[in-house]
């Protein structure tokens, strides 16, 4: 499902335009990119969990040179889907 | 800060940012949620434009053993939803350590040499999951090229100490010296600024030490703020003396008048300070030069050279007087104020004051009191621009830059895990 057919089906049963709802899904990003961004985890009951987590730095091997490299920390977005929709799924 | 946001409050932030009410947003919130879970449960992947992509992968069963019986067992067939956040939402997430980039190491840095560093910062690899050792690691390495000298704690140094360079460079030096620690350790000897790192709330000093090594960074950067702070201390005391006792004679020590007029100004505004000392230096000077020989010469012009001296004497006390009123003033600097407002970001300030967005760090330092996130001041809040000597500020030096750039992100990290 491509984000155009999400943000019908969900305009649908909504009973709203496709504009609200891609403006509201704006939104959505926006808050998960400021909250996320100041390490807060947004939970979604019965769907799952948006955390941010702190990569370590790492000293790693390049694949093709072998040359050893320092990669540094980084902030990464992670899922943790909740146990309801995981029992769902199996 | 590390704190749930439910779907209630993540509905009505999203009111907020959309001019809607927060039940609309919480209804869209259940909708969009469920519509992307059926789809899931369909096998279907999802993909929400700015949040990310939903993959459902198939794992297939796989056999296993029972570890208590040992029985041969199966573990079953299951769907696994895998996430991959938008670019443009990872790329926020990761703006604090957007400005790091994979280094090769030389081959000159062993192993050893890297466990040694990990044992110098051992509380970078707990399982806090803070690591700051990037910055850390290559300061280690970039030691040799620009290892800063050690600076005696008495004599107050106007300029930041030289540090090592935060940001990784690009082709670290080869690291073949014995460990250049001797350089940061004589930095952290003075206790004091264990106090100033205690005064700060304890959420910082929280992260502080979860962060183990920015707690080791901020003892080598304490010292440039205590030595100002001391700084300004001994400056007000020898104006405290010369107040009270005009002539010059009778001040403290001669040493410590000579460390105090000597020591490179830190303000532009010292200069005329050290103009007048150098002036009634000279003609004190020049006054024993003429008394020579007019004591070779007739008693009255002795007479009258004394008394010229005793002018002279008045006019230094003037003199003094003077200095100390100049030096009272500069304790008291002309200062620069801004406004922060919606538009007028802290960058934007420094980008206006110092010609160069990175400073900002040094306004918000200035202003710690006042500003709690320096990613959200409130438009109206009235912020002191610290004049650009005080910190170091040059836009056209590389190393200035870097270490704003360091101190950014360090203030930046500093609350987050």
């Amino acid at each position: 499902m491509d984000n155009k057919k999400l943000v019908e089906t969900v305009a649908a049963n909504l009973g709203r335009t496709t504009e609200d709802v891609g403006k509201l899904i704006d939104a959505l990003s926006g808050v998960l990119s400021t909250r996320c961004g100041e390490m807060d985890t947004v939970v979604v009951p019965s769907f799952g969990a948006f955390e941010p987590k702190k990569r370590n730095e790492r000293v790693m091997i390049h694949p093709s040179t072998g040359r050893r490299m320092l990669v540094p920390p980084r902030v990464v977005l992670t899922f943790k889907i909740s146990q309801v929709l995981k029992a769902k799924l199996k | 800060m590390n704190s749930k946001i439910t779907l209630v409050e993540l509905a009505r932030l999203m009111a907020q940012a959309t001019s809607t009410t927060s039940r609309v947003c919480e209804l869209f919130l259940r909708e969009l949620f469920a519509t992307v879970s059926q789809a899931l449960i369909d096998g279907e992947n999802v993909k929400i434009k700015g949040i990310g992509t939903f993959k459902v992968t198939a794992v297939k069963p796989r056999k296993s053993v029972n570890v208590t019986t040992g029985d041969p067992m199966e573990i079953k067939g299951y769907n696994k939803v895998s996430f991959t956040p938008d670019k443009k939402l990872a790329e926020a997430l990761n703006q604090p350590f957007a400005q790091f980039e994979t280094v090769f190491l030389n081959d000159a840095v062993s192993d050893e040499k890297l466990a040694e560093i990990d044992a110098h910062y051992p509380s970078a690899f707990d399982e806090n999951n803070v690591d700051l050792t990037q910055s850390a690691v290559s300061e280690e390495l970039n030691q040799p090229v620009n290892a800063p000298e050690p600076i005696p704690e008495p004599e107050p140094v106007p300029e930041p100490i030289p540090e090592p360079e935060p940001v990784p460079e690009p082709e670290p030096e080869p690291v073949a010296e014995p460990e250049p620690e001797p350089s940061p350790e004589p930095l952290m000897v003075p206790e004091p600024e264990l106090e100033s790192v205690a005064d700060e709330e304890p959420v910082g000093q929280k992260a502080l030490a979860a962060f183990g090594v920015p707690v080791s960074r901020e003892k080598e950067q304490e010292p440039p703020v205590l030595s100002r702070e001391e700084q300004v201390q001994e400056a007000s005391a020898p104006v405290v003396e010369h107040e009270a006792s005009p002539v010059v004679e009778s001040a403290p020590e001669p040493d410590d008048t000579d460390d105090y007029f000597y020591r490179p100004a830190p303000r532009n505004t010292y200069t005329p300070t050290q103009e007048q000392l150098t002036k009634y230096r000279s003609s004190k000077n020049r006054r024993w030069l003429w008394l020579l020989p007019a004591l070779l010469l007739v008693g009255v012009l002795i007479w009258l050279f004394a008394r010229g001296g005793g002018k002279g004497e008045s006019a230094q006390e003037g003199a003094v007087i003077e200095m100390a009123d100049t030096i009272a003033d500069v304790e008291e600097p002309a200062v620069i104020t801004d406004t922060v407002t919606t538009k007028i970001v802290l960058s934007t300030l420094s980008d206006k004051y110092y010609d160069s967005p990175w400073f900002w760090v040094y306004i918000y330092e200035e202003n710690k009191a006042i500003i709690n996130d320096p990613n959200n001041v409130p438009p109206g809040t009235a912020v002191v621009i610290p004049p650009a000597e005080k910190y170091g500020i040059d836009a056209s030096d590389p190393a200035s830059l870097k270490k704003a750039q360091r101190r950014s992100w360090e203030i930046l990290t500093q609350g987050k895990r």
